[in-house]
């Protein structure tokens, strides 16, 4: 418990400390900056008070779109892992071509799938789904094939074969593998959402929020869509954390105290 | 331990810089430009150089890409007429993630260029910036359709699913809109449009936001004939607002004055020069990034000329700004919920400078 | 064993060729759309146009790669130093993680004004936009390498009666080694999307900046081959990766010859 206590207590009191020299103007006189082009945390909170139902319902449609996105992109990418452990030599080309896509700037790939999707939210899933399936593939290729030593060895002097080596001992190896790679996907879904909707066939969602109110030196409110997308982003990640605390039990990343 | 871990730390740290300093410095000689940061720190200083002395460096941010948009600064580049008053200049280009209000208050540049509405709302919002020319005399933004979707009046909105940039870029079509008895959350459909003419030839939306000089030319590009398009202006509507305007950060220009009346010279020069010969001007800003085609350009420098220098407009005039048309802009901003409190055009604009460089 | 992997390359590339050029053949000819320029050209087009524009693709294309490796180099390191600085203090994970994932919720857009102020000078400030884009995989990739060591393992190191730094050189580093290189092969195109990125941020040249242009100037040839040409430099950077993988881990080129051969 006092462990728990602890793992919150620190992070909080930091932020709070960081909030505090925020608002007290220590950023601004740090880094030269007036009120009117970084707002301070109380005038973030009261724009944001003053806007909530709408944030937050802007905040879903891109936090909806993330995740369908990821959804589909991790499956994509986990698929490619698989393939490329189950036929090495043929399947591994499929991971330099999903890191290839990491490559095309969200920028660009918006307006294409602007093209492919008439609807803001099929854009933004599409960008989503591209821009999460290198990390997963990656992360789960290692994870299937970075067996520990022998254990392999083992699963062969049982007579087991190939199905049972993927199963019994691939799959369940690769499970952490899987968590960092969505613990990646899940900023880079949630940024990809977002810069998509700068482009995106609607006026909905943080993305538009945001760019349609920095460029309007609207900095209070578009600040206050930044807010919300952080704090969205910590959400979904404690709750992938959690997941991944239960699911992973065994393993020594979750056992270290 | 901790000598072990501050020894790593050091060398982590130390490899980064040197790598960040190469990499800026093979940058340099790539781009063979980038002087962003030395000539923020000479327009601090206040003296004022004769043209034989070192020149002055004087950074330009454009509010878009290089295009004929701009073709004034490229074409006194260009024909050395920046040099001629001393001025060493350097033109940014402009992107969907710069703000030019927020580079020249920054001193990342000097002077920008931007749409009036939106500088008045940054002056609002208490950054000390302030117009100094007037470039467009009228506005260049369209409402462009497809013929077949009927849209011969504003009134003919209704119902429709219209494309705008937001960001600022709205309320003109919102004074449109609301000038013809509608109501623009409840009567049409307002969305997005990326800055592709797409959306429009996919029919993904009825009407779209266009500027005379760039999207309109590019959907003719794309060949939809002439005759298939109809187009709302905002000047017939009597809806518009002043666009491309030439600002400056006051605190800068206050040490600066005789360096930017001189940089005012040398581009009206330019610009009248540009608007005189479109088609040279087009080619020499072709020259400056080739991505877009050449005939792309020259036709943007042709629009673009007849906004700089519309009908009856006195070339020798170029840049002069027209007080009525800043408070009709003013006024649209207040009423179309841009601006929350009247602008007080005396202070957003001042024609001083522009005066003592057009006096010649 | 090498020309058969030139071989699988091979077959890829003209596997993906033949798959897109049937693709691109069924929306012009079988469903007839009009936007199927935009939406997907003939490949042998681009490749057409790229060949066309190959000195300005490849010049434009040489300042971006040149910047994202810096920007790579910068971010890998910072992200290498945050791993090691968390797994050694519960305390730092705890307190950084989320303010790490806080940073990169905030958009170059938010970003850039605040970083141009702080820096003033454009190059500077966009060899740091990169950086900052680049880190975070590479951080989360070494950290969850850095606490993946069996405690058995360094349970027996204590036992050894090894010093901190000990166990980190000897079992530490090299047992997260094939998850800091994860890290690195998504960080590594990621690199030249981020250089991309900030060759927007109004650069004079790179192939952010013909993308961009080619883009809203309706050059759809030009803007596909820049986009081709971007995925090009993924990869390139991804083998980059790969080669240096197998220098630092010798041992897993083996391995890697026997999975799947089981």
């Amino acid at each position: 418990m006092t462990d728990k206590l602890k793992s919150t207590l620190w992070p909080l009191s930091i932020g709070v400390l960081t909030l505090l020299i925020w608002q007290l103007g220590g950023f601004h006189a740090l880094l030269d900056l007036k009120p009117f082009q970084l707002p301070v945390p109380t005038g973030i909170a009261s724009t944001l008070a003053q806007n909530l139902t709408k944030a937050l319902r802007d905040c879903g449609i891109t936090v909806s779109g993330a995740i369908v996105g990821m959804i589909i992109g991790s499956s994509i990418g986990f698929l490619i892992a698989v393939v490329a452990t189950v036929f090495p030599k043929w399947g591994y080309g499929g991971l330099t071509v999903v890191s290839a896509f990491n490559a095309i700037p969200i920028v660009a790939l918006s307006p294409i799938m602007n093209r492919w999707f008439s609807t803001g939210m099929g854009q933004k899933i599409g960008v989503v789904t591209v821009v999460t399936m290198a990390a997963m593939a990656i992360n789960a290729y290692r994870g299937l094939t970075d067996l520990k030593p022998f254990s392999l060895d083992l699963m062969k002097s049982y007579a087991a074969n190939r199905r049972t080596v993927f199963f019994r001992l691939r799959l369940p190896n690769c499970l952490p593998s899987v968590f960092t790679a969505l613990k990646i996907n899940i900023t880079s879904s949630m940024i990809a959402a977002i810069v998509s909707e700068y482009f995106a066939t609607s006026t909905s969602g943080l993305g538009f929020g945001i760019k349609d109110n920095l460029r309007k030196a609207e900095m209070a409110m578009g600040w206050s869509y930044i807010t919300i997308a952080a704090l969205a982003g910590i959400v979904l990640y404690l709750i992938i954390s959690m997941v991944e605390r239960r699911a992973v039990k065994w393993h020594a990343s979750q056992r270290i105290k | 331990m901790k000598k072990y871990l501050s020894l790593l730390l050091c060398m982590a740290l130390f490899l980064s810089l040197a790598l960040a300093g190469c990499g800026s410095n093979g940058d340099t000689a790539a781009s063979g430009s980038s002087t962003a940061g030395s000539s923020a720190s000479t327009s601090g200083s206040s003296e004022s150089t004769a043209s034989t002395a070192a020149p002055d460096k004087i950074t330009l941010q454009l509010k878009w890409l290089p295009q004929s948009q701009f073709m004034g600064y490229y074409v006194a580049q260009e024909k050395g007429y920046y040099k001629e008053q001393g001025i060493d200049i350097e033109i940014l280009p402009g992107g969907s993630d710069i703000i030019p209000e927020q580079q020249v208050y920054n001193g990342v540049a000097d002077i920008g260029v931007t749409w009036v509405s939106s500088l008045m709302k940054y002056q609002g919002q208490g950054w000390d910036l302030v117009e100094t020319a007037q470039i467009f005399q009228k506005s260049a933004l369209l409402l462009v359709s497809k013929t077949k979707a009927g849209i011969k009046t504003p009134a003919d909105l209704k119902g429709k699913k219209v494309g705008s940039w937001f960001g600022g870029n709205e309320y003109e079509l919102y004074a449109m809109i609301e000038s013809a008895g509608l109501n623009r959350d409840k009567d049409l459909k307002l969305v997005q449009q990326d800055y592709t003419m797409d959306q429009l030839i996919n029919d993904e939306i009825e009407a779209a936001s266009a500027m005379t000089y760039n999207e309109y030319g590019l959907l003719l590009e794309s060949g939809i004939p002439e005759a298939e398009l109809s187009k709302l202006d905002m000047n017939e509507h009597n809806v518009a607002m002043l666009e491309d305007c030439l600002f400056v950060n006051s605190e800068w220009l206050a040490k600066n004055e005789d360096v930017f009346v001189r940089f005012l010279k040398a581009s009206i020069k330019g610009w009248e020069e540009a608007c005189k010969d479109p088609e040279a001007a087009g080619n020499i800003v072709f020259n400056v990034d080739k991505s877009v085609s050449l005939e792309h350009q020259v036709y943007m420098a042709k629009e673009v000329a007849k906004l700089v220098v519309p009908e009856g407009f006195d070339a020798a005039k170029i840049g002069y700004i027209d007080n009525k048309a800043i408070q009709q802009t003013a006024d649209y901003a207040l009423k179309y919920g841009l601006l929350t409190k009247a602008a007080d055009i005396s202070k957003c604009v001042n024609s001083k400078y522009w005066e003592q460089a057009a006096a010649k | 064993m090498n020309k058969n992997k030139t071989l699988v390359l091979l077959v890829w590339f003209a596997g993906i060729f033949a798959l897109w050029e049937l693709g691109a053949f069924s929306l012009v000819n079988i469903f007839h759309d009009k936007m199927a320029a935009s939406k997907l050209p003939y490949p042998h087009e681009v490749i057409a146009t790229l060949a066309k524009n190959w000195q300005t693709l490849s010049e434009a294309g040489a300042v971006t790669f040149s910047k994202a490796a810096t920007g790579f180099a910068l971010g890998a390191s910072i992200g290498i130093i945050l791993a090691i600085l968390m797994s050694i203090s519960k305390i730092a994970e705890q307190i950084a993680f989320p303010y790490l994932i806080v940073s990169q919720m905030i958009p170059v857009l938010g970003l850039a004004p605040i970083i141009f102020n702080l820096v003033r000078n454009m190059d500077a400030s966009r060899i740091i936009i990169a950086a900052y884009i680049t880190f975070f995989p590479v951080a989360a990739n070494m950290l969850s390498g850095l606490k993946s060591v069996d405690i058995d393992k360094r349970e027996l190191m204590y036992s050894y009666a090894a010093k901190k730094p000990s166990i980190y050189m000897k079992l530490m580093l090299p047992f997260s080694l094939p998850y800091l290189f994860s890290g690195l092969k998504i960080a590594a195109p990621l690199s030249v999307t981020a250089s991309i990125l900030v060759d927007m941020l109004g650069s004079k040249n790179g192939i952010g900046v013909k993308l961009l242009y080619s883009l809203y100037g309706g050059t759809k040839d030009i803007f596909w081959a820049s986009v081709f040409t971007s995925a090009l430099m993924g990869i390139i950077s991804y083998f980059i990766v790969i080669i240096a993988e197998r220098i630092f881990i010798p041992w897993k080129k083996e391995f890697n010859t026997k999975a799947g051969e089981d």
